[in-house]
């Protein structure tokens, strides 16, 4: 073959070969910190795993998966995840909503409001929580401070270590400090509607609310389902709202399905069923991305 | 460049001189839950200086978070292997098996203490030594402080509601003063008898357990001691039905307990307030106190915690040590420096310094001395009602691995009945039946 030929086949390797180098180190990354952890998760969850007896490690099969379905805590944090997660994302998005149709309004000192709207969600969790935590206090919190002040409620609010009251709380803080981020997405959405499409609707005679049904609502569906598909995801892996506020107390109130996975693996120093329980929240999660990455797809080609 | 190579030169000859003395120190790391603490960091720090003086060659370097994050992160910490090199451990023997037992061996993570203390005066010098004990080797030492609970009270409150101290030797006794000090203030506000932790904090359980269950006999097995079988676990007896109730009570019936309080720390500034009148505490408090306010303390006094009645019986308070102690790492590269250091804590120059902290000082050499009772005399009487008042040994928790489990279960109930209001039969009934089956 003459040298040209080679050098042709050369420089065809390299340009075959550059994207595969060019991802290898991304690969390399993630295969250490997230593929590996992945796959040790899942082995741990068929062996016992107890880590007070590092002597003793036998195979178990699928006992942890099946023993959850008779695990009263189990199913309670399941029902507790799926209240927090289906209050939280719904009340985010409508306050979001809201929010992002206000700020998209076209009025003197708008930008100040926007960049003031981000804050809750750019401020660091637990300071979040800990704030929350004293003004919810029952002797010196500002919330029973200013509810007894004005008369809305007569004696003082055990907020925290109320069973009843410990969720609700725990949902609040959770819609306090993600509303921000809803609303900045939507918002980029409101703004990539063409202004013709309001118009057209408005010589059809569309009202307001028409043309936000109309026009608005389904413009908005891509980055609606975005929005949706990754609060879902990332508040059925919370942890740190529920933690810190009440470490899934008082008697298991708030006890999130991520609580009982800490709890079962720190606490209880149970590792196997900890693990089998984190393949499990891992799956649910891996549906919900699975969809979402389908619909990005769809949008793609749409 | 030729100016430059001299100040190069020198530079360089520095960084190796420096780098070669920073060599040749040894580092002693230690993490602990108290640091955090005002009183103890003061202590602790004095510790170091004392010793890094004395021994140059020696660099002690302290950290930790605060209780309720610490025991999670340790055990973390001793399965990966990254624990320091001496950890310290409360509670004398009750957390030693659930740590020693997360890595293999004869005393599983820490190393084995028996050649310095098994046989020395140490043993018996040393408050609740004897208890630091795991699969019969010492791993532990009691070189830091100690101290049992008793009852802390507002002497001026006592008196504006005519209560003498002395009378109060029972639980009923204790509930009636408390009664009679929860009234409402002339400026509208509530006091109340005493406080207790009532939140998800640990010592929901913690602090009921001790001050009635253990002295009545409401164990997890009898005394706590093996064998740890389903047949054997009395949790949800009579007798932990009785505490139960009766904690359950001070709480919503006689409502005599302060609301809200997540942790001793607000229950303690609940009682620095004036909100309440009394406060279960150990002689750390004492040590609280007079960072926050020196003042207070001559509002300050103390009593026994009261004896138990219990089905016409007296019972009193068990006699619990609440030792700080220190354990050396299987990982510690210098474990003899370790000892070393641990066991100079123990001596009499290095527990004048621990006294600052406000506990008692675990060396009886110096805190039953002279100059230490004058210092502290609250902590005395208080040495001395246990003394006198006090049951001994006392029960207790047992030394198994299964512990954080169980104390999770029991942390539970106590939240359902303590915070929630719930049966207190059906709540223990179902913690029994979850105890059960961590030992089937």
């Amino acid at each position: 073959m003459s040298k040209k030929g080679i050098k042709l086949i050369n420089n065809k390797i390299r340009k075959k070969s550059l994207p595969y180098v060019l991802v290898l180190p991304m690969v390399v990354m993630m295969t250490i910190v997230i593929l590996y952890p992945v796959i040790k998760t899942v082995g741990m969850s068929f062996f016992e795993n107890y880590l007070a007896r590092p002597s003793v490690n036998p195979f178990v099969g699928l006992k942890h998966y099946l023993n959850f379905f008779d695990n009263k805590y189990f199913i309670n944090s399941i029902i507790i995840t799926i209240k927090y997660v289906a209050i939280t994302v719904l009340l985010r998005f409508v306050i979001g909503l809201i929010a992002a149709l206000l700020l998209n309004e076209n009025v003197k000192g708008v930008g100040i409001v926007r960049s003031i709207v981000v804050i809750p969600w750019a401020m660091p969790v637990v300071v979040v929580c800990l704030l929350f935590v004293q003004m919810f206090d029952f002797q010196y919190g500002i919330f029973n401070y200013m509810l007894t002040s004005i008369g809305i409620i007569k004696e003082p609010v055990k907020w925290l270590s109320d069973k009843n009251l410990a969720l609700p709380v725990a949902m609040f803080v959770n819609i306090w400090k993600g509303w921000p981020w809803v609303a900045i997405m939507l918002l980029a959405g409101l703004q990539g509607i063409q202004k013709e499409q309001y118009e057209a609707a408005e010589i059809d005679g569309a009202g307001y609310f028409k043309q936000f049904w109309y026009v608005t609502l389904p413009t908005l569906k891509p980055v609606t389902l975005t929005v949706f598909i990754l609060l879902m995801v990332w508040t059925i892996k919370d942890f740190d709202i529920v933690y810190v506020l009440n470490k899934g107390g008082p008697a298991h109130a708030t006890e999130h399905i991520t609580i009982f996975i800490y709890q079962k693996a720190f606490e209880a120093l149970r590792m196997g069923e900890a693990s089998a329980a984190g393949v499990l929240v891992l799956i649910v999660t891996m549906i919900f991305t699975i969809f979402y990455l389908r619909l990005l797809d769809r949008t793609d080609n749409e | 460049m030729k100016k430059l190579t001299l100040p190069l030169m020198i530079l360089l000859i520095l960084v190796f001189v420096t780098t070669a003395i920073a060599q040749e120190k040894v580092r002693l790391t230690v993490e602990m839950s108290v640091y955090v603490e005002a009183p103890h960091k003061k202590a602790f720090d004095l510790l170091k200086e004392a010793y890094e003086a004395k021994n140059p060659h020696i660099e002690i370097v302290y950290y930790g978070p605060a209780y309720d994050e610490y025991w999670d992160k340790l055990a973390v910490e001793i399965v990966a292997g990254t624990e320091a090199d001496i950890v310290q451990l409360q509670d004398a023997a009750a957390r030693y098996a659930t740590y020693a037992s997360l890595r293999e061996g004869e005393t599983g993570a820490f190393i084995n203490l028996d050649q310095y203390i098994k046989g020395t005066e140490l043993e018996d010098k040393l408050i609740g030594q004897r208890e630091l004990v795991y699969n019969g080797h010492y791993i532990g030492i009691s070189n830091y402080a100690t101290g049992m609970r008793g009852v802390y009270y507002r002497k001026s409150l006592f008196e504006e509601a005519g209560i003498d101290p002395d009378t109060i030797v029972t639980n009923e006794d204790f509930l009636q003063a408390a009664k009679t000090l929860t009234k409402n203030k002339d400026d509208g506000t509530m006091q109340y008898g005493f406080g207790a932790v009532i939140s998800t904090h640990a010592f929901v359980y913690d602090e009921m357990k001790t001050f009635i269950c253990y002295p009545i006999g409401a164990a997890y097995t009898p005394l706590n001691k093996p064998p740890y079988q389903p047949d054997n676990i009395i949790v949800g007896n009579e007798a932990w039905n009785y505490a139960f109730k009766w904690w359950q009570d001070m709480i919503f019936t006689h409502k005599v307990v302060a609301p809200g309080s997540y942790d001793k720390a607000d229950e303690r500034d609940l009682f620095w307030n004036g909100v309440v009148a009394m406060n279960i505490d150990g002689p750390w408090f004492v040590g609280m106190t007079k960072e926050y306010n020196e003042e207070l303390l001559n509002d300050l006094d103390i009593i026994a915690s009261p004896d138990i009645v219990y089905n016409g019986k007296q019972y009193p308070f068990h006699k619990q040590n609440y030792g700080i102690t220190h354990l050396v790492s299987t990982n510690c590269k210098n474990p003899d420096e370790a000892v070393n250091f641990l066991l100079w804590m123990a001596t009499p120059e290095a527990q004048a310094i621990i006294s600052e902290c406000g506990m008692i000082p675990s060396n009886l050499d110096y805190s039953t001395g002279a100059d230490y009772y004058a210092t502290w005399p609250l902590n005395a009487k208080l040495a001395s009602l246990a003394e006198e008042r006090y049951y001994e040994p006392p029960t207790l928790d047992p030394e198994i691995p299964e512990l954080g489990e169980i104390n999770r279960i029991m942390i539970n109930a106590a939240q359902a009945a303590f915070i929630n209001g719930d049966d207190v039969a059906n709540v223990l009934g179902d913690a029994a039946e979850e105890i059960k089956a961590l030992f089937k």
